[in-house]
């Protein structure tokens, strides 16, 4: 059982509707510091949007998300903007890599806007342990898929964040990709100790994480 | 790597586009420097050439072709007028100063001005080397003149008919180099100037060199010389490029005359009583240079005119590749959101991106219009001639720098303002 001042994520009551219909609904949620969640749920059933609400990006229609004991939809747009970058790195199915920039060039970049300034060994060591080492002046165009997810796995770390936020990093990877994928999150999380969130609808993770949160479509009113 | 950087590596990225961008703008840049370098230091040149002469007098004709012959030297003159215009000009108590000029022959394109040595004195010139002419074939040469002929103290050359320099010879009337002169800035510099005396010796109204050395040397005033020798100074008025020559039995002439009033009462009285004057002009280099001015101004204008539209579709054309680019980047700039970067911050790097290529437009834009200056200066000699320098720096560039940029900036400003409107969490559902 961890303590509230462990608990990193705090949800409670969430509730969140587009043009009057539940896009998502959460009674409540915790997740401590270091510890690997795994939120599984069908299509619409409001992972991305739980998600979404945790990074801050988008403001529930009902209830409350706390980060490291702050309410994030209580906080002014700049503040809760700044809590995200210091406190949350995302990778997001798509990867979402800057296309003007190489693998470097985009873990430099997140650092940057991050901490204020780059750190180019801390960098260097990161790239060489998601397998990249070799890739690190490559433009995202020019990577593989498997390669393109670790480089945004790298980016989410990189900062060293104490939540990583990962949407659906795995539908479009095979089985073995798949848990390799998972694995690499796992491994590099457990070496920073942030606090892993994994969004998806991939049962084949199940078996990798010690918690799993089921999420369920909101019940229509008929 | 910060936003400023990634300002470059979106540029980096679409190079083609870029590089498109940069040579529009750089062209409506250069065109601009081009149209200041040469308007500005044109009106300087002519400014500076006028400075200190109130009036010319001359044959009737063209005033501006009376100007442009006398004070500038680059039009063949309207005709001769008899030399006594210049004693009545001098007992004229309103008149300061009267220089004669006798015109008509050249050396090598390089024209041959008889006249005083206050002419001379007029523009400041200065010894570099030698003395000032003091008999007839004496001269002293400017220094563009000495640069281009490669002559020295003591050389010996013969003027031939007409301006262009390739008229017939005055084989036995060789002139000497008596004194080279300091470059001055002026027209001074690309001229041969010599006694008035001398040009009437060359065409006939001398009987050789230094036959009337007494003569110039005790006196400046050529026309009292020699109406008292009987020399002749014919009117080829007709003969345009050959005026300061004469028909034998003709009373002695000069081209024109050089005058600065001693009171404001002259310019009021004078030039109306010397235009009644049958074969009398009188121009004013001040009325004479503006309407020339704003002439030429019609030509700078619409060039200026077409320069500053090639500006304008520049920006539009900065405008729509960054709009476009950022439709393409929305993704990109959703996750700069999600990685905590704030809206102004994005804002301002997407704003940095059209200045950075508006910059290097208006500086690639400087750089080629000095260079087509300077090409243009060392290509025609008359551009040379008229002191047009790829080295100056005016002011008015600045302006057009800062214009350049400030519209890079603007074009930019539309799009990047969209960054304010943008919904993340929308935006990366729409662009997966």
């Amino acid at each position: 059982m961890t303590t509230p001042s462990e608990r990193l994520i705090e949800v409670q009551g969430l509730r969140h509707e587009i043009g009057g219909r539940c896009v998502m609904d959460v009674a409540s949620f915790s997740a401590g510091r270091g510890e690997h969640t795994l939120l599984i749920g069908p299509s619409g059933s409001g992972k991305t949007t739980l998600i979404n609400v945790i990074t801050g990006l988008i403001t529930p229609t009902a209830g409350e998300v706390r980060i490291d004991g702050q309410s994030m939809s209580s906080l002014p747009p700049a503040k809760r903007d700044q809590l995200r970058r210091r406190t949350i790195g995302v990778v997001f199915q798509t990867l979402r890599l800057i296309s003007a920039l190489t693998v470097r060039q985009n873990l430099s970049l997140a650092q940057t806007l991050a901490l204020g300034q780059a750190e180019p060994k801390v960098i260097d060591e990161l790239i060489g342990q998601v397998g990249l080492g070799h890739r690190a002046d490559a433009m995202p165009r020019e990577l593989s898929q498997g390669e393109g997810q670790r480089a945004a796995i790298a980016r989410a770390l990189c900062a060293r964040p104490a939540i990583v936020v990962a949407d659906e990093p795995t539908s479009a990877l095979d089985d073995a990709n798949a848990l390799a994928m998972a694995d690499l999150l796992l491994s590099t999380a457990e070496a920073t100790g942030a606090t892993l969130l994994i969004a998806t609808h991939d049962n084949r993770l199940r078996d990798r994480f010690p918690r799993t949160l089921a999420l369920t479509p909101p019940q229509v009113a008929a | 790597m910060t936003l400023a950087g990634l300002s470059l590596a979106y540029l980096k990225d679409r190079a083609l586009n870029t590089a498109l961008n940069i040579l529009l703008l750089t062209l409506s840049v250069a065109t601009l420097v081009i149209l200041v370098l040469f308007s500005s230091q044109l009106s300087e040149r002519f400014a500076r050439d006028a400075q200190g002469i109130d009036l010319v007098v001359g044959a009737k004709g063209s005033p501006l072709q009376l100007i442009l012959s006398s004070i500038y030297q680059v039009d063949v003159p309207t005709g001769n007028i008899p030399l006594e215009t210049v004693d009545m000009l001098r007992s004229d108590p309103t008149v300061a100063e009267v220089i004669p000029l006798a015109l008509g022959d050249s050396f090598r394109s390089y024209r041959i001005v008889g006249t005083e040595s206050a002419y001379v004195t007029h523009f400041g010139g200065e010894m570099a080397q030698g003395r000032m002419f003091d008999a007839p074939y004496e001269a002293v040469i400017g220094a563009q003149v000495a640069r281009g002929t490669g002559a020295g103290l003591g050389q010996k050359f013969e003027g031939s008919h007409g301006l262009a320099g390739d008229g017939h010879a005055h084989e036995e009337t060789p002139f000497e180099v008596v004194g080279i002169l300091a470059p001055t800035g002026t027209v001074l510099d690309r001229l041969i100037v010599t006694h008035v005396a001398s040009i009437w010796a060359a065409h006939g109204f001398g009987t050789g060199p230094h036959e009337d050395h007494e003569e110039a040397a005790h006196d400046d005033h050529a026309g009292h010389d020699h109406e008292q020798d009987g020399h002749g100074h014919a009117d080829e008025a007709a003969h345009d490029d050959e005026p300061a020559h004469h028909a034998a039995g003709a009373e002695l002439e000069v081209t024109a005359l050089l005058v600065k009033y001693r009171s404001s009462l002259a310019a009021v009285r004078l030039p109306s009583f010397i235009n009644r004057q049958t074969q009398l002009q009188a121009a004013a280099p001040a009325v004479e240079m503006t309407r020339l001015l704003s002439l030429l101004g019609i030509g700078i204008d619409a060039v200026r005119a077409f320069a500053v539209l090639l500006m304008i579709t520049s920006g539009l054309s900065i405008f729509v590749a960054l709009y476009s680019a950022l439709r393409q980047r929305e993704g990109d700039m959703a996750m700069l959101r999600v990685m905590g970067a704030r809206p102004p911050a994005i804002f301002g790097h997407i704003v940095l991106e059209g200045v950075l290529l508006a910059a290097a437009g208006a500086i690639l834009g400087v750089i080629v219009g000095h260079g087509v200056v300077a090409f243009a200066a060392a290509t025609f000699p008359q551009l040379q001639d008229m002191g047009l320098s790829a080295l100056r720096f005016e002011p008015a560039e600045a302006v057009i720098v800062v214009a350049a940029i400030a519209m890079g900036g603007l074009a930019a400003l539309v799009p990047a303002l969209k960054v304010f409107r943008v919904d993340i969490a929308q935006t990366l559902a729409d662009t997966r």
